[in-house]
């Protein structure tokens, strides 16, 4: 008797795994702690991207009845975009003689270019970051700004809302203006940074 | 051996390569997901980290890192066909970086995606920013800081004071025992 087919596949295995709100996560994305990181919904995390859920804050009381459960590490909003060969790296410092990390917060519809380093300590929504920058440890951008691509932003910088950053040592360049964001996110309709990433997260297969 | 299939291509990250013969200190902690490939020998040293995806190639010449050292994610430490690397103890290879240095002093920092040339010798707590580049054979004095587009200063700071020297050292350990509770230790698949 010949073995029955394997369970008939679809073409190839495809590139993301969906999950049931909507987050699509490719195989190839280098995930660790991953019990650590909450998506929002309707995120995406390209091939390639390193997220480090396993560095998190440490805490010494175990059964206080406050904080039992899981200890997040990373959250990232809804609709929010990180392209290929990220690394999402929760920051270090020293607090009270011990070194320790800070739980990170990325918003809504924000777009991570590919090869971007994050250790930055929060990113507002409707942020556009470019490719190959590098946001150091406890940098915080405000809402709607841009970093333009190979921007170094270095430690505890505080990037206003509205900004467009760029350089080694970043420095703001400009102001984004008005219309920031807005003629996106309808369907069919070009990309506009820093609007409305659903349409794009939808077009990601 | 013979019976193992052809490892697939499409996951470079679980390519079985060879193991090179290792010495590894016990208190060291290596990650599960770091890649120590090549042939050469590679020895880690006392409380060094290597974390998750770091690549170890000892591939062109053997890779000693020295204690109380940090390989983080992404980063490549060693040469595929240049000599050996020596990394000094203190020493942080941060995310992305690509380190083919002939030695890397103590207390140094390549940042994150710095590129540090094949032959180049780096002083004690020199600092290379990131994306910044130190080309082949290029050697860096005892405090050099590398940065923006390629300018070099020196870290008077660092050089003048022994007390922020030691200051730097206490946080680098203070940093190594963090990772120590967060990263489980994979050590033993790599022991020699």
């Amino acid at each position: 008797m010949s073995r029955p087919q394997a369970v008939t596949r679809r073409s190839a295995k495809s590139e993301y795994i969906e999950t049931d709100t909507g987050n699509k996560i490719s195989r190839r994305a280098r995930i660790e702690g991953k019990q650590n990181i909450m998506l929002a919904g309707k995120s995406v995390v390209m091939a390639g991207a390193i997220l480090r859920g396993d560095l998190h804050r440490k805490i010494d009381r175990p059964a206080e009845g406050e904080k039992g459960g899981p200890i997040t590490a990373i959250n990232i909003g809804r609709a929010s975009v990180i392209s290929t060969d990220c690394t999402i790296r929760p920051p270090m410092r020293m607090s009270r003689g011990l070194m320790t990390f800070y739980p990170m917060r990325i918003g809504d519809n924000v777009f991570i270019g590919s090869g971007t380093h994050v250790s930055a300590l929060s990113i507002s929504s409707h942020v556009h970051i470019g490719a190959n920058c590098v946001l150091s440890a406890f940098c915080i951008i405000k809402e709607s700004c841009k970093i333009l691509p190979d921007t170094v932003v270095p430690p505890h910088m505080v990037i206003p809302p509205g900004s467009v950053v760029g350089g080694r040592p970043a420095r703001v360049v400009g102001e984004v203006g008005e219309g920031w964001g807005q003629g996106g996110g309808g369907e069919g309709e070009e990309y506009v940074e820093g609007g409305d990433l659903r349409a794009l997260v939808r077009s990601i297969k | 051996m013979a019976s193992r299939p052809a490892p697939a291509p499409k996951r470079p990250s679980q390519l079985p390569a060879s193991k090179p013969p290792c010495t590894i200190h016990p208190s060291a902690i290596i990650a599960d997901k770091a890649q120590i490939t090549g042939s050469h020998t590679v020895e880690i040293g006392e409380n060094a980290v290597i974390h998750p995806w770091a690549r170890i190639r000892a591939e062109g010449g053997k890779v000693v890192i020295g204690k109380n050292s940090m390989v983080y994610e992404g980063a490549t430490v060693g040469t595929v066909d240049g000599e050996d690397v020596l990394i000094g103890d203190s020493v942080n290879i941060e995310t992305g970086a690509v380190v083919e240095a002939r030695s890397v002093g103590d207390g140094s920092t390549v940042e994150v995606n710095a590129v540090v040339g094949k032959g180049a010798v780096l002083g004690k707590w020199c600092r290379v920013a990131p994306l910044e580049c130190v080309e082949a054979g290029e050697q860096l004095e005892d405090f050099t800081v590398v940065y923006g587009d390629g300018r070099r200063r020196v870290d008077k700071t660092t050089k003048e004071h022994a007390e922020i020297r030691e200051l730097k050292r206490a946080g680098q350990e203070k940093a190594v025992q963090a990772m120590r509770t967060l990263i489980p230790n994979a050590m033993a698949k790599w022991a020699g």
